[in-house]
């Protein structure tokens, strides 16, 4: 209190006569102004800037908690790989190879086949061909010839899944090896 | 003050502890520390491979990557010679892994068979879990055996037990640091709250994890893969209630040249009844992929297991006992389904050979006789007839039917739990000669097969039994049978338990019999083949009878 009132007196004589101007009079006024209500407030005052920071831990850790609670609920129900392509490893005695179905949901999907010898190298094939079936059920899916693109990559556009359900792609390798046969199951929602 | 400073440092170590430990049960998803029951069985596999009867028995895999025992059981006749055995995992996964991909042999070993019959084993390696395949490479042909290595699964409730009782561990040590340590003494109130909270999941859990149904299996129910074997809660499985699939066609690709009194080789090709494809799912079921039984022109019975060679192609062989026509059976099941039963339609004809391949004498009805070197006595019990005896003998007469309850008894002696001694000395005394065998009635055929508990399972079984009838007059019984209504096996389960650690007894436990039983109704009446096999001394003997069956009282038997 004592310190802010010499502060205060606008018309304090030992100050630069400049400082009269009436701008900076405003300003003069106008900041110490909520200074001083604060200060008016005397012991009171101590206790309400307390009881607010309090008030306000209460609310970031209630804040905070929630949120862990939201993401520990997100992180066990989120659902899981949801719509992504169905990625399958497999291999034969002669090739190591990797299936990829871009959309595994009800209607076509390009097939990727990837495939590598034992050693990691691309494989040269004569013809690749994916056959889908559903076992269970005992549908057979029309057969799609694999097309080759890049060294050991081959595709088939439009594969046909015509049902939702467990599905079963066998990938029949035609190369100067003879013939081998590598089954993937998938499952199309 | 110094005390509580020691106590606080305690607490605090126990705390880091438990929380690590806690962090480890909830991202870990395996805890190696977890128990519970070990993972899956022994696998018993019978197989025909080439002139070699075995019995491959793959062994539970306790830990992956680790060893694997498979043992070989030779039988008797089965040549010396050494077996190559190489195990390949197949299954497909949804990550690449730092393991080679499947396909390529992971660990071989060599087996010495002597000619003395009985066990043979050795060490191999696996080093994943999911589906896998045994090749048994004898020199000429390979079969390849499927089976899986388990994964230990920690339950969903096994898991909310772990978790909850370690988290009310923390919990309560929170609470206790609290209590010493904070200012304020409710602030424990929250650990302590908490670990009520999670003791309350604890107990859940462990309550829950007895009773919870279990998931589709893979192997039995779903096309094994590496996901779905290591991780059957997680993987998305299709909403299906019905598991099963289209019933099979069997294919019997006849011999090129087969010659009577010469070893006979032929292959099976399985394909899907809907969609034509290779079935490979076939599971092992009462010890073997396919129980194939063969009927000769004259009678004579093999009971074998074709080796599976490729997707669909199972291949077997037989020295054809005499010239003419094969009837052929066999007894498989898919994954998802029971066990169905494939009639060949063509069976398969055996030219003239060598001249020491000649018919099989008919058999005898019940009664005493002697097969390789056993003395054997079949014995009937059974229905509301009592105790019934021997029937059309070899002269093979049809008998008429009997006097029903002749001795009184309601009920049978089966039910009384007379033994077969005691029935034999009855047979003694009455005549052989009349039907007391009914269609429609539940029968009990006692086959006594020695004199001591020496007879070993086989398959699982103490004995099995073929029926095949009714059969025609004056027609060999290889066409006979081949068309004939009724075509059964039963088994007499007896005293051999399931439920041991791993599973059956193997062969090398001879103790069972030496009386084994089959209770079988004849759904029609006439004239019936018999053939009941039990194992003694690594051998399998087969028994032959005839049996006629009579007509009920008062028509046919219901439907």
């Amino acid at each position: 209190m004592t310190d802010t009132t010499p502060a205060d007196g606008p018309s304090a004589p030992g100050r630069t006569p400049a400082s009269g101007t009436p701008a900076n009079d405003v300003s003069a006024d106008n900041i110490p102004a909520p200074d001083s209500s604060t200060t008016t407030l005397g012991v009171p005052a101590d206790g309400t800037t307390s009881a607010r920071s309090t008030g306000k831990r209460r609310f970031l850790s209630t804040v905070l908690s929630l949120a862990l609670l939201a993401g520990l609920a997100l992180w066990i129900f989120w659902p899981r790989d949801a719509g992504g392509p169905a990625v399958l490893h497999n291999g034969t005695a002669a090739y190591q190879i990797k299936l990829t179905l871009h959309s595994p949901k009800r209607g076509t999907s390009p097939v990727t086949v990837h495939v590598t010898d034992r050693q990691g190298k691309p494989a040269a094939l004569t013809t690749v061909s994916v056959e889908p079936v559903m076992p269970h059920m005992g549908h057979a899916a029309a057969p799609a010839t694999a097309v080759a693109g890049a060294p050991g990559l081959y595709r088939a556009d439009n594969v046909r899944f015509f049902m939702a359900g467990a599905w079963e792609i066998t990938v029949v390798l035609r190369g100067p090896t003879g013939t081998d046969q590598a089954v993937f199951p998938v499952l199309v929602t | 003050m110094k005390t509580y400073g020691f106590l606080l440092r305690v607490s605090t170590v126990l705390l880091i502890v438990l929380v690590v430990l806690t962090a480890g049960a909830v991202t870990g998803g395996r805890p190696a520390w977890a128990d519970g029951a070990p993972a899956g069985q022994d696998l018993h596999i019978s197989q025909t491979l080439g002139a070699r009867e075995l019995t491959v028995v793959v062994r539970r895999a306790d830990a992956v990557p680790g060893p694997l025992r498979v043992d070989v059981i030779t039988h008797a006749g089965t040549p010396a010679g050494r077996l190559a055995l190489r195990v390949i995992p197949t299954g497909a996964s949804t990550a690449a892994g730092e393991l080679p991909a499947a396909g390529s042999v992971v660990a071989e070993g060599t087996l010495d068979l002597g000619a003395v019959p009985g066990y043979h084993g050795v060490t191999l390696r696996v080093d994943r879990p999911g589906p896998w395949e045994l090749a048994v490479d004898d020199g000429e042909r390979v079969a390849r055996i499927p089976f899986i290595v388990p994964a230990r699964v920690v339950t969903p409730p096994e898991f909310a037990a772990y978790v909850g009782f370690t988290a009310a561990g923390a919990l309560l040590l929170v609470a206790l640091a609290l209590v010493v340590w904070a200012r304020r003494w409710w602030l424990s109130l929250f650990p302590a709250g908490g670990m009520v909270a999670a003791a309350a999941v604890g107990v859940t859990g462990a309550l829950l994890s007895a009773t919870t149904p279990l998931p589709p299996q893979a192997g039995p129910d779903l096309d094994p893969t590496i996901d779905n074997v290591t991780a059957p809660y997680s993987v998305k499985r299709p909403p299906l209630e019905d598991l099963s699939r289209p019933p099979v066609n069997m294919h019997l690709r006849p011999p090129e040249e087969a010659s009577a009194g010469r070893r006979v080789e032929f292959d099976l090709l399985l394909t899907d009844g809907a969609t034509g494809r290779p079935v490979d799912d076939l599971l092992v079921h009462d010890s073997a992929l396919i129980h194939l039984i063969v009927v000769s022109p004259s009678g004579r019975l093999w009971h074998l297991h074709p080796v599976r060679i490729g997707r669909g192609h199972y291949q077997v062989s037989l020295v054809a006992g005499e010239a003419g026509h094969y009837a052929v059976t066999a007894e498989v099941a898919r994954r998802g389904g029971g066990v169905q039963l494939l009639r060949s339609a063509t069976g398969f004809e055996v030219g003239p050979g060598l001249a020491h391949a000649v018919p099989a004498p008919e058999p005898k009805g019940l009664g005493l006789r002697e097969v390789d070197g056993t003395a054997v006595d079949l014995s009937v019990t059974g229905g509301a007839y009592g105790e019934a005896t021997g029937i059309a003998g070899s002269n093979g007469t049809p008998g008429t039917p009997g006097t029903p309850g002749t001795e009184g008894v309601s009920g049978g002696s089966a039910a009384k739990g007379v033994s077969a001694e005691a029935g034999a000395a009855k047979e003694a005394a009455v005549e052989p000669s009349a039907t007391e065998v009914v269609a429609g009635q539940a029968t009990t055929i006692n086959a006594k097969i020695g004199d001591t508990a020496d007879l070993q399972p086989w398959l699982g079984m103490e004995g099995h039994m073929i029926v095949v009838g009714p059969l025609p007059e004056g027609k060999p019984v290889g066409k006979a049978t081949e068309s004939a209504p009724i075509w059964a096996h039963v088994h007499a389960m007896g005293a051999v338990r399931k439920d041991g650690v791993g599973g059956q007894p193997d062969e090398t436990v001879a103790a069972f019999g030496p009386t084994v039983r089959f209770t079988y109704t004849f759904p029609q009446p006439g004239r019936y083949r018999l053939w009941v096999q039990a194992e003694r001394n690594y051998s399998i003997v087969t028994v032959p009878a005839i049996l006629d069956v009579g007509r009920p009282e008062g028509g046919d038997p219901p439907a």
